[in-house]
């Protein structure tokens, strides 16, 4: 391998900080919720330089169910938002009817 | 290497620079897809940028010799994931804008982006001064499998992990059961407003609106004697 | 071929019940009959009985390595099991007519089944594997009950900003593990701790990384700032849920992976669990002091506990773990407690509590009966617990704490311990004052209650609705708290046990002697009151 494995290490170190970053500094919740996918993403990279490293399968079985559970957190986090969003929408409405009432 | 070698590439040859001008780019495309999930204003630019980021990190996966999790990769978040997230800000529309809050003061922003640097800085110089591994030879499995094959995969997934591979359906479970619940209590709620919202005047709509509010009350049932 | 592992199904028995209990309480949550609420209820109140029955019965079982090195079931595990079920068990009775599982209850009992098996997955774990899916399990599970409520804009956002923090906490996890993985070449406990090659900074920074996730999850400071949103936004019986046994877990998890993985690293995560420890117990009890609603209160008063239960980990190499062991089960049963008086009150006046709603009910006036004051006097009893005050179990889990503190040369931390339960006698004695030396007054009642978060959207709560079930639970519990004063010796003999297996550095009987000590002022203050 030309390109060393510290390299795919250190992309994984940036990427998982600009990550941080996204959930530390925004404050959309569907931007976070992106940002919290780009840190997964960042572990599983170095998860599987590692396991390249290693010439084991366990970093990749492990990446594997990081994606199966990072799919089911953004389920859940996008289902609040959509309930929230209709929270909101009702609340306006609410005080809609009370200017006109 | 026995993965991916069907391709015109010997990915093993020492300094072959096509491999040195693969991971540029690729990691180029992935710190800027990243970048621009941070930076964007639009949420949906967003969710299109991290495609960039997840498909760049497939191909990093298949660079290094692993080519299932690399397809799990493009289907999982490229094809379920990111078509979710824009699923859900078309169907937001212009309400897009939820304060999460993560960071409570303005006042501490600074000092987070502070301490997000003062991460990268430390995690690059670790990885920087670290001894790394020595890299290891690629054998096929005892069952004769390639690296990173699906087939070598599965053995590791079924027999070390099987364990985790029985609790991620619970987990499944879990977020269905979340999301059909969270997605259902927004949709009765929705379809309510639709009805208040189609009456035209101001007498009608409060009246409705009170029905609405009766109704909801008896639904939520015993509760109110 | 793929070689199969041994698959010892009963070293997951606890974990299965509950698990498969999920599934069948979601099905019977579905049905539109009037008793479907009663059956679900019913479904995973014995599931979560069947489970402790189980977990007591082969409590010294011990199975290592189950599951191709996933799994580890010995006392320890037991232990976090039968803390999370029995807190889960309380939740359970504190939800019987709440809100929270109103018209869900199908879903709202699965869910709190499946936390439940995921905190048992999570003490049981012997890979990064396992305990990364065991955390999300029921870090999953519990955004979505924090959210259940979801007619309340309060829930709904305590649901998002959990599941945010939740979030972040586990890709650090997952990133620390990843780079121990990388140093070590291996992903479970016992081959990371054994692993005699190059321990350098790659596997430093890996171990700072998965500490730093699993304080996210016990509330440590300053990691902590997310906890009195979502405690005050979850309902009651969640909030009363999560913050024992997700705490119970997490400690436990904590323990476990500190001293089987990173003990040649132990002289540089001391001092760091120690620096958390300490902010902890300052910004949790300073905070607590100026709160006026009483589920921030006892937010704080859980993020400056999470700092005494520190400690436990501080002095791990004597009395630590057989310490932890005790003051979890003492605050999970005198949060339960306060908790459960909570519950209590906001279904009596319909809407959050403040301290100016406990005002005047200990008191045993004309139109009270003895029994009516009685869960004030239970939450009473759990305050004084709560700081520390000698005839209850709190001053010997503390004390068996502070202990094993100084006998591991850090004797300061034991004082900053000291002087941080004394701060929090302002807070804690302030419901006993509350409750029995004020007056009622309905204008500061109102002016206190006037900047609570505005809750609701749909209907306002029903006030006036009696909780006998959970007034007569928290009494039990403020008994339990008292009784388990005069035990210590032998949750401390089942903790030693733990250790044992756990660390082989060491021997027990310190600790032995430590739990006799502690144990002597129960026996002299239990024969003063014959």
């Amino acid at each position: 391998m030309s390109v060393a494995v510290d390299w795919y290490v250190g992309l994984s170190a940036v990427l998982f900080s600009i990550g941080a970053a996204g959930v530390l500094l925004r404050r959309n919740a569907l931007v976070v919720l992106l940002s919290i996918e780009i840190m997964l993403n960042a572990g599983n990279l170095a998860l599987v330089a590692f396991s390249r490293t290693h010439a084991q399968h366990d970093g990749q079985v492990f990446a594997i169910v990081v994606m199966a559970i990072a799919a089911s957190e953004v389920v859940v986090g996008l289902g609040i938002v959509v309930a929230l969003s209709h929270m909101r929408r009702e609340l306006d409405t609410d005080e809609l009817a009370e200017l006109h009432g | 290497m026995t993965t991916f070698a069907a391709s015109s590439w010997n990915f093993d040859v020492p300094g072959a620079p096509v491999e040195v001008l693969l991971f540029a780019l690729f990691a180029a495309l992935a710190i800027f897809g990243a970048l621009r999930v941070v930076t964007a204003s639009d949420p949906f630019v967003s969710a299109l940028s991290l495609l960039f980021n997840f498909v760049s990190l497939g191909a990093l996966y298949l660079m290094l010799g692993q080519a299932f999790v690399a397809i799990s990769q493009i289907l999982v978040y490229a094809g379920a994931v990111v078509v979710l997230f824009l699923f859900v800000i078309a169907y937001l529309g212009d309400r897009r804008e939820l304060a999460a809050d993560a960071v409570r003061a303005r006042a501490l922003r600074p000092f987070a982006l502070l301490g997000v640097l003062a991460l990268m800085v430390t995690l690059v110089a670790v990885v920087i001064t670290a001894d790394f591994p020595k890299l290891a030879e690629l054998h096929d499995t005892a069952a004769g499998f390639g690296f990173g094959s699906p087939q070598a995969i599965g053995e590791t997934f079924l027999g070390t992990y099987v364990l985790a591979f029985e609790v991620t359906s619970l987990v499944l479970l879990v977020a269905a059961i979340g999301g059909i619940v969270l997605g259902l209590t927004g949709r009765a709620r929705h379809d309510r407003l639709r009805k208040l919202m189609q009456t035209r005047s101001a007498d009608q709509q409060k009246r409705l609106h009170e029905s609405e509010e009766r109704k909801l009350k008896s639904e939520r049932g015993v509760g109110t004697t | 071929m793929i070689d199969t592992p041994d698959l010892n199904w009963a070293a997951l028995a606890p974990e299965l019940i509950t698990g498969g209990a999920c599934m069948v309480a979601l099905l019977v949550g579905m049905a539109r009959a009037t008793w479907s609420r009663v059956a679900a209820t019913l479904v995973t109140a014995l599931a979560l009985i069947a489970s402790i029955v189980w977990t007591i019965a082969t409590f010294s079982t011990t199975h290592y390595s189950e599951f191709g090195g996933q799994l580890h079931s010995d006392e320890l595990t037991n232990v976090g099991r039968i803390i999370a079920a029995l807190c889960g068990l309380v939740a359970v009775a504190l939800a019987v007519r709440g809100r929270a599982n109103d018209g869900r209850h199908g879903e709202f009992h699965a869910l709190l089944l499946a936390a439940v098996t995921g905190m048992g997955l999570l003490v049981a774990s012997s890979s990064f594997v396992t305990l990364f899916i065991g955390l999300e399990l029921f870090s999953i599970a519990l955004y979505v009950m924090c959210a259940l409520d979801a007619e309340r804009v309060a829930s709904l956002e305590s649901g998002l900003k959990y599941l945010i923090v939740g979030g972040m906490s586990s890709a650090v996890l997952l990133y620390g593990s990843a780079l121990v993985y990388g140093a070590t070449g291996s992903l479970a406990y016992a081959d990371i701790g054994a692993y005699d090659g190059n321990r350098g900074v790659l596997l430093y920074a890996g171990a700072a990384m998965v500490l730093g996730g699993l304080a996210f999850k016990v509330s440590a400071a300053p990691l902590h700032w997310w906890t009195p949103d979502v405690y005050e936004g979850a309902g009651t019986p969640v909030t009363a849920f999560m913050s024992t046994a997700t705490k119970a877990a997490g400690f436990l998890a904590m323990a476990r992976v500190l001293t089987t993985s990173f003990v040649p690293e132990a002289d540089k995560w001391m001092p760091i669990v120690a620096a958390l420890s300490v902010a902890s117990i300052v910004v949790g009890n300073l905070a607590a002091l100026v709160q006026p609603h009483l589920k921030r209160m006892l937010a704080y008063s859980s993020i400056a506990q999470a700092g005494y239960l520190l400690c436990g980990i501080v002095a791990w190499e004597n009395t630590g773990v057989p310490a932890l062991v005790y003051a979890l089960v003492v605050y999970s049963a005198m949060t339960l407690g306060a908790f459960a008086y909570v519950v209590v009150l906001e279904r009596e006046i319909g809407r959050d509590a403040t301290f100016a709603d406990l005002a005047g009910r200990g008191w045993i006036g004309e139109d009270k009966t003895m029994l009516q004051a009685l869960p004030a006097l239970g939450v009473s009893i759990c305050m004084l617990s709560l700081a520390g005050i000698p005839p209850t179990a709190g001053f010997f889990s503390k004390f068996g704490l502070f202990d094993g503190v100084v006998q591991s040369g850090y004797g300061w931390l034991a004082v900053v311990g000291a002087v941080g339960s004394v701060i929090s006698l302002g807070y804690y004695l302030r419901v006993l004052v509350e409750l029995y030396m004020r007056a009622p007054d309905a204008a500061r009642i109102a002016a206190e209650a006037a900047d609570l978060p505005a809750p609701t959207t749909g209907p306002t709560r029903p006030a006036g609705t009696r909780m006998p079930v959970a007034a007569a639970l928290g009494v039990a519990l403020a008994a339990i708290t008292l009784l388990l004063a005069f035990l210590p010796e032998r949750i401390f003999d089942a903790g030693c046990d733990a250790r044992g297996e756990l660390v082989s550095t060491g021997s027990c009987t310190q600790v032995e002697a430590a739990g006799d000590a502690a144990d002597s002022p129960a026996s002299t203050t239990a024969a003063a009151a014959q």
